[in-house]
């Protein structure tokens, strides 16, 4: 892992404005409020925080998914801010996003083969079909989804392989960065395990750099190695996740760590205490 | 004394178009009063259409349940007329749905729907209702209850609507709580608070909870005794204690494995492989088997009965004196 930045949020901020009425004041939502944070390469950074504290808006600016109001984010030493739509369209290959919920982000109505081919057929235009077709059987095995199921339609696939397809389908061009939105927060406790393990093999393999949003700070604590937590729009915290876990700084994070059940049986903890 | 809620032999599945699917079978446990019970398992694992039959809300889902009986407190609920059964509804036995976002009706405002039940099942007055609503949402912490019995549901947080229906459903000291999810839909923070009001009212109140989760950390937070099901079965029974430091059935200590904790050095997770079987198409044998990594030969051929040692039961061959004893266990 080499201490170099990949990309990096310079005091960002998005507002929502509220509707009000005519006449009254403007009112706005600040989703994210002036945060500034960096991820290295090949690193993972765990974004926690619960609902409504800005951790998805987050994820959906650094990739331009919507536009900042202010601040600036660096890719690979360049600011974003200013590019152009096909500047943009080249760092978006580079920065691919997983969703959380494997049952939306897939097109009910294409091929898995076609809907891992979409994105090189717009972007590497100079691929050959074989070549395409070679990538997407490989990417896709090592997912582990078999090739027998190229031609199949996403309903007929599980949570938990549809969340692997959604992971092939934002590897398939490649990207140095992957932002994955609550990624596993949909499938039951035994696939969550395998779709953990599967990113951090990929991770190994390609060296990618992940910045993982979600709620469940066991899981977060499993796959990071540095950890932000967000409240309200703010980052208040952000440190090593040996540094969060063990000795937290900020309240919240003291409230947020209490929180997380123990897997304790009742009837013991009471005994320890 | 009979126990406060005995399912004994229940069979459920739906009437769906390519025929009967059973979902639920033969399943037997019981909950005492006093007692926090946790029914446990991945989606799918019939769970849910459990706790419907219980209330006998499942007939209108295209649902049936074909066998086996529901007694509360020794009576069979199965053969209550309707009119019988609302009585008991929300009287005798109440039901926290997950979502707490659709379980309120977003048309009337918290008061009246508060009120509705109090004055249908305890027989008070408007007015008496209305004093005892408020007291009933100050005892699950809820601050300004006054201003609140006058809000609609929208202008309340997730947590607070939780608080609520809470409130609703122990507003008429019914014996037999059934909480579906109660906080899977809520933040961690607002998780641990509603788990630990659940706890202080069962033990003020002393009724019988069943809570259903997906979640074994919630378990393990508030439960005494827990029942495990897989593919409609239930596979381990034991208290939580006993369930999580001597978990028998190898589905129980995969979940178990594959929940990531905090402070744990492993790069890697233990996770179950494979996914939960399609009821349309079920394994012959035991229903874990392909997922099993001690499945045996036997596991592949027959279905194990649930086996009994001590309180502790499972249904796994690999706890079969006869199966132990040919030595089968070296093929595994």
């Amino acid at each position: 892992m080499g201490d170099d930045i990949l990309i990096e949020a310079k005091n960002i901020k998005k507002y929502f404005p509220i509707k009000t009425g005519w006449f009254e004041e403007k009112k706005y939502v600040k989703a994210v409020n002036g945060i500034s944070f960096h991820i290295k390469k090949g690193e993972t950074l765990g974004l926690v925080g619960e609902s409504g504290c800005g951790k998805s808006t987050t994820g959906r600016l650094l990739n331009g998914l919507i536009p900042v109001d202010s601040g600036s984010i660096i890719f690979n030493g360049k600011d974003l801010a200013n590019a152009s739509k096909n500047e943009w369209k080249k760092y978006r290959q580079k920065m691919q996003m997983v969703f959380q919920d494997p049952y939306a982000s897939l097109s009910p109505r294409m091929k898995i083969k076609d809907i891992l081919r979409e994105p090189l057929d717009i972007h590497f235009k100079h691929m050959s079909s074989m070549e395409k077709d070679k990538r997407v059987e490989d990417l896709l095995d090592k997912c582990g989804i078999s090739k027998f199921h190229l031609n199949k339609y996403p309903y007929e696939f599980s949570g938990g392989q549809r969340q692997r397809i959604g992971i092939a389908r934002a590897l398939i061009l490649q990207p140095d960065l992957i932002i994955a939105d609550e990624p596993v927060s949909a499938l039951d406790v035994s696939i969550q395990s395998q779709v953990l393990n599967l990113m951090k093999d990929l991770q190994d393999e390609y060296n990618l750099t992940y910045l993982f949003i979600s709620h469940d700070l066991s899981v977060v604590e499993h796959i990071s190695d540095r950890v932000g937590v967000m409240y309200f729009g703010n980052l208040v915290e952000i440190a090593t996740k040996e540094e969060i876990f063990n000795n937290p700084k900020h309240d919240y994070t003291k409230t947020l760590l209490s929180s997380i059940p123990q897997m304790i049986p009742k009837a013991r903890r009471k005994q320890m205490n | 004394m009979p126990d406060l809620l005995e399912v004994k032999n229940l069979k459920t599945g739906f009437h769906t178009e390519n025929g009967f699917l059973p979902v639920v079978h033969g399943i037997s446990f019981h909950v005492n009063q006093g007692e926090i019970v946790g029914l446990v398992g991945e989606s799918g694992s019939g769970k849910s259409v459990t706790s419907l039959s219980i209330l006998r809300l499942f007939h209108d889902t295209h649902g049936e349940i074909v066998d086996g009986g529901i007694l509360y407190k020794g009576e069979n609920i199965l053969t209550f007329s309707e009119k019988k059964m609302t009585k008991y509804r929300g009287k005798e036995l109440s039901m926290i749905f997950q979502e707490p976002m659709t379980a309120l009706n977003p048309v009337l405002k918290i008061g009246k729907q508060m009120r509705e039940t109090i004055i249908l099942h305890l027989g008070m007055s408007k007015k008496e209702a209305h004093q005892y609503a408020i007291e009933k949402l100050k005892s699950v912490g809820i601050p300004r209850a006054e201003q609140v019995m006058e809000d609609y549901p929208h202008q309340l947080s997730g947590g607070m609507r939780q608080r609520v229906i809470i409130a609703m459903q122990i507003s008429c000291n019914p014996s037999l709580l059934i909480a579906d999810e109660p906080t899977t839909a809520l933040d961690v923070t607002i998780q641990a608070q509603i788990l630990k009001l659940m706890e202080e009212i069962q033990e003020k109140t002393n009724m019988g909870i069943l809570l259903i989760t997906h979640d074994l950390g919630v378990v393990a937070e508030i439960c005494d005794r827990v029942i495990v099901m897989y593919a409609g079965r239930i596979v381990e029974e034991a208290t939580a204690v006993e369930l999580f430091e001597n978990p028998k059935h190898p589905y129980t200590k995969g979940l178990i494995e594959s929940a990531p904790k905090i402070g744990s050095k492993k790069d890697r997770l233990n996770s179950i492989t494979g996914t939960v079987p399609n009821p349309n198409n079920m394994p012959k044998g035991c229903k874990f088997a392909p997922r099993c990594p001690s499945a045996m030969p036997i596991c592949h051929e027959k279905e194990p009965e649930l086996m009994a040692d001590g309180d502790h039961t499972m249904r796994c061959w690999l706890f079969d004196e006869e199966v132990e004893k040919k030595g089968e266990m070296q093929y595994g």
